[in-house]
């Protein structure tokens, strides 16, 4: 590994974004160490390419036309397996992430990054790490409003609809629960409708029954 | 001198029993009714000279013509006088009370003289309708003569009927005087039945035309008015019914209801099966024709001013074939438009093919070619109301015909609108994901390479002043602020991955991100069970996405809830949100509630906005396919 160190790491660059593309090589090209062998605007380019000569990392843009990252990673993947490839995207999701690390994609970065960063992941790439970037927002997050009833939440119901079910617990009728909540009529209906969808009840019945069953008392 | 011709009359007698001219009087017995074309004789006077005196010598100089038996006296057009003799003789002990009838109502003058045994002459009246009804000898809608015949009496009659410039049709006879009015019965009834249909079919269109406004109905029951008039006065019941004081006007009412009738009825043909310039070659033709019609209509008015010969002879002929000729026409355009697919145009046929029998069995007869009636009381009658009677029905039948055909193009309509619907859509979202992936891929990457670019010189920063410093970070924090407004905008065009992720994936994310930068806490909550349609899917997400919208800009809420449960029939969105409420009424011109009710519109939706200043609650109801 260290031999490999001492040589400039060799990059291939495909991305259909002219400007972007001779961007990016032009500011790696500035790096001693990397040398740009080649680029391509598509996935068949690349293909092209690498029957002549295998860069040491591909970069590689996800959404090329004629032949698309992703399908290109994997034929890569099968014919260059030395080549490793690093996707530079403006998509970044976690199921995509998930699935260009299970095609061997060595790293998975989007395009609006630093250029220290891009620098570093690089040579990380060719030390051998992988990169695949956590999103700041994601499923996680999401316990923003997580943390409310488990009652609530495992029944699917909405904090309205569950001012609703106690009010008919203590045996309001819609035209008062109406009242009492400030909303019309007809929107108290709607709401009883949903419930004994969500719920699966009968009726109006089967509504007070659930309400009185589950002790909204 | 007068009784040597008697004499000699009385001597030649005997001898003349065996020559026709004199040989078989009309011998009355008890029977009902006695024919005459058996037994009696006509004089052609084409120099219109003779006087009855002469007509007897005529007689008895043999020049009279003996008729034929078992035929109606009928002649067609004529210019001269006729007259018509007949012998009678009485077999009975009794005097026996007769009547002479002519039963054409139409004959304009009409006199008849008995001659008796000794040739004394006796006019039994002028009549004919020339004269006012009240002249006639006896008031009934024919010419009727009564006569009274003593014990064993022996008398010739002679007949001079004056029927020239039209149609000598003349059925004569004589029966008991009973026996003649009892006849009348049966054919008073029989007519009054048919005007009663007439009348009604009248009415009804009329009442059609007051109610919906459709000229069809107007013409058409001017038509059958026309027809009325036309058959009764036929029958000599318009004038004794409608107009016994204008003597004349008979003459010519039948020329202009025939006319008048043929014009109107091309003029129903046309609105009835829909003929125009466009989809009818014959469209010109017919309106030149129908024009026509009117013009010989008004031609008899100008002779009831003053007769013209050449106007009565051309009027006569036209006027025959002119029923003949519209029926014909009728026939050929409906056969047009049938063939052009116009079903409703068959129940034009039918009617028009029963009219047809009707008025050849009419105009044969007329012209004297025939001499029998099909139906009772004629062909034409029966003709007339058969076809009244379909077309009335055939009238009604074609408001279910265009009501079908409106409904048909209000639904071809309704279904060009969805498509138009349709296309302004997806014409939309497809520019949506063109911009989207532009913004997103184009200049994001242009955006990406200038953040790169000038973040390769970040350990040159150092050597930097203070002031260049920030004024360098705030630069890359420009551009950040650009990627990720790129992003949002982009996003907000077209949900990254939308068609994989789905409605519901997309917008949990969407309000994932929301509840970590916005100030409202949204709270999603969805119960889809089965897959939702593609289309429908994305208009949903633009429809939460304005709501969504709406609140945030809006509301001033800290709370709100979308939730998205579908049913077996329907998909039911509700946001709610504890906001300061607007009034629905009032702000509905916004563009955000625009596009959200084009949207409901397109998915046949049903929108609810119950809003206070307690909040706002926005139902929306889709039905699913």
């Amino acid at each position: 590994m260290d031999t490999i160190q001492q040589k400039s790491t060799t990059l291939m660059i495909a991305d259909d974004h002219k400007l972007f593309a001779e961007g990016l090589s032009a500011i790696l090209a500035e790096q001693p160490n990397f040398k740009i062998i080649g680029m391509a605007s598509n996935g068949k380019e690349v293909l092209h390419l690498l029957n002549n000569q295998v860069p040491d990392i591909l970069i590689l843009d996800l959404n090329m036309p004629v032949l698309d990252g992703e399908i290109a990673a994997e034929k890569i993947r099968q014919l260059f397996p030395s080549v490793k490839i690093m996707v530079l995207s403006m998509y970044y999701t976690e199921k995509l992430a998930i699935k260009l690390e299970g095609i061997g994609v060595m790293a998975f970065v989007q395009k609006d990054t630093n250029a220290e960063t891009l620098f570093k992941i690089i040579t990380g790439i060719q030390q051998g790490e992988k990169y695949f970037q956590k999103i700041k927002s994601d499923t996680q997050a999401s316990s923003a409003f997580n943390d409310g009833d488990h009652f609530q939440k495992s029944h699917n119901l909405t904090a309205r609809e569950m001012e609703i079910l106690k009010l008919i617990s203590e045996d309001y009728s819609s035209q008062q629960i109406a009242q009492k909540l400030f909303i019309a009529l007809n929107t108290v209906d709607t709401h009883r409708k949903n419930m004994v969808q969500k719920l699966n009840v009968t009726g109006k019945a089967g509504l007070l029954k659930f309400a009185l069953e589950n002790k909204f008392r | 001198m007068n009784k040597v011709f008697l004499l000699f009359l009385f001597f030649l007698h005997p001898f003349q029993v065996c020559v026709a001219q004199q040989g078989s009087p009309i011998l009355i017995d008890t029977a009902t009714k006695f024919n005459i074309s058996k037994h009696g004789y006509f004089y052609e006077d084409k120099n219109l000279n003779l006087s009855i005196d002469s007509i007897i010598k005529y007689k008895e100089a043999h020049k009279l013509t003996p008729l034929t038996a078992g035929k109606v006296f009928s002649k067609g057009y004529t210019q001269s006088y006729y007259w018509v003799a007949f012998d009678i003789e009485n077999t009975l002990n009794q005097s026996v009370h007769l009547m002479f009838k002519e039963q054409s109502s139409s004959i304009n003058q009409l006199q008849l003289f008995k001659v008796d045994e000794h040739g004394k002459i006796y006019p039994l009246g002028l009549t004919g309708d020339h004269f006012p009804f009240k002249q006639r000898p006896y008031r009934n809608r024919s010419f009727i003569y009564p006569m009274v015949l003593s014990p064993h009496e022996k008398a010739t009659f002679y007949l001079w009927a004056d029927k020239r410039g039209q149609n000598m049709y003349m059925p004569i006879s004589i029966g008991r005087d009973v026996d003649i009015i009892q006849a009348e019965i049966p054919q008073h009834t029989l007519f009054g039945f048919y005007t009663g249909i007439f009348v009604f079919a009248v009415i009804f269109n009329l009442l059609l035309f007051a109610s919906v406004r459709d000229n069809i109905h107007l013409y058409y029951a001017i038509y059958i008015f026309c027809t009325l008039i036309f058959i009764l006065e036929e029958e000599g019941l318009a004038f004794q019914w409608f107009y016994p004081n204008l003597p004349g006007l008979q003459d010519y009412m039948r020329l202009i209801m025939a006319s008048l009738s043929c014009g109107l009825l091309i003029q129903v043909m046309q609105l009835f099966v829909n003929q125009n310039s466009a989809n009818s070659r014959l469209y010109r033709f017919t309106n030149y024709y129908k024009r026509f019609c009117w013009a010989m209509s008004i031609i008899p008015v100008f002779m009831l001013l003053k007769s013209f010969i050449i106007f009565e002879k051309t009027v006569f002929y036209i006027n025959n074939f002119l029923a003949l000729l519209t029926v014909i026409v009728i026939i050929i355009c409906v056969v047009e438009r049938i063939r052009a697919g116009y079903k409703l145009g068959w129940y034009y046929f039918i009617a028009t093919v029963m009219l047809l029998f009707g008025v050849f069995n009419y105009v044969f007869n007329t012209l004297g070619l025939t001499n029998f009636n099909l139906l009772k009381p004629n062909g034409l009658v029966v003709g007339l109301t058969a076809e009244i009677i379909f077309l009335s029905f055939a009238l009604t039948q074609r408001y279910n015909f265009l009501k079908k055909e409106k409904e048909i193009l209000l639904e071809e309509k309704s279904k060009h609108q969805v498509d138009l619907a349709d296309g302004i859509f997806n014409a939309q979202e497809d520019e949506r994901t063109r911009l989207a992936r532009d913004l997103h891929d184009d200049l994001g990457g242009t955006l990406s390479i200038i953040k790169l670019n000038i973040t390769t010189f970040q350990h040159k920063v150092l050597k930097l002043t203070e002031n260049d410093r920030v004024f360098y970070n705030q630069t890359i924090g420009m551009i950040e602020k650009a990627c990720a407004d790129l992003r949002e905008i982009s996003h907000n065009l077209m949900p990254k991955n939308f068609e994989q992720l789905g409605l519901i994936e997309t917008l949990n994310e969407h309000f994932t991100t929301l509840n970590h930068s916005g100030k409202i806490a949204f709270e999603f909550v969805f119960q889809v069970k089965h897959p939702i349609e593609s289309g429908v899917e994305i208009t949903i997400y633009r429809i939460v996405n304005e709501l969504v919208n709406n609140i945030i800009r809006h509301s001033f809420a800290s709370k709100a809830t979308i939730q998205i449960l579908s049913f077996d029939e329907r998909i039911s969105i509700m946001a709610e949100d504890n906001g300061i409420g607007f009034n629905p009424d009032k702000d509905k011109k916004g563009l955000g509630i625009q596009n959200i009710l084009s949207r409901v519109n397109y998915l046949n939706g049903k929108i609810q906005v119950d809003s206070n200043q307690n909040g706002t609650t926005t139902t929306i109801d889709i039905p699913l396919k």
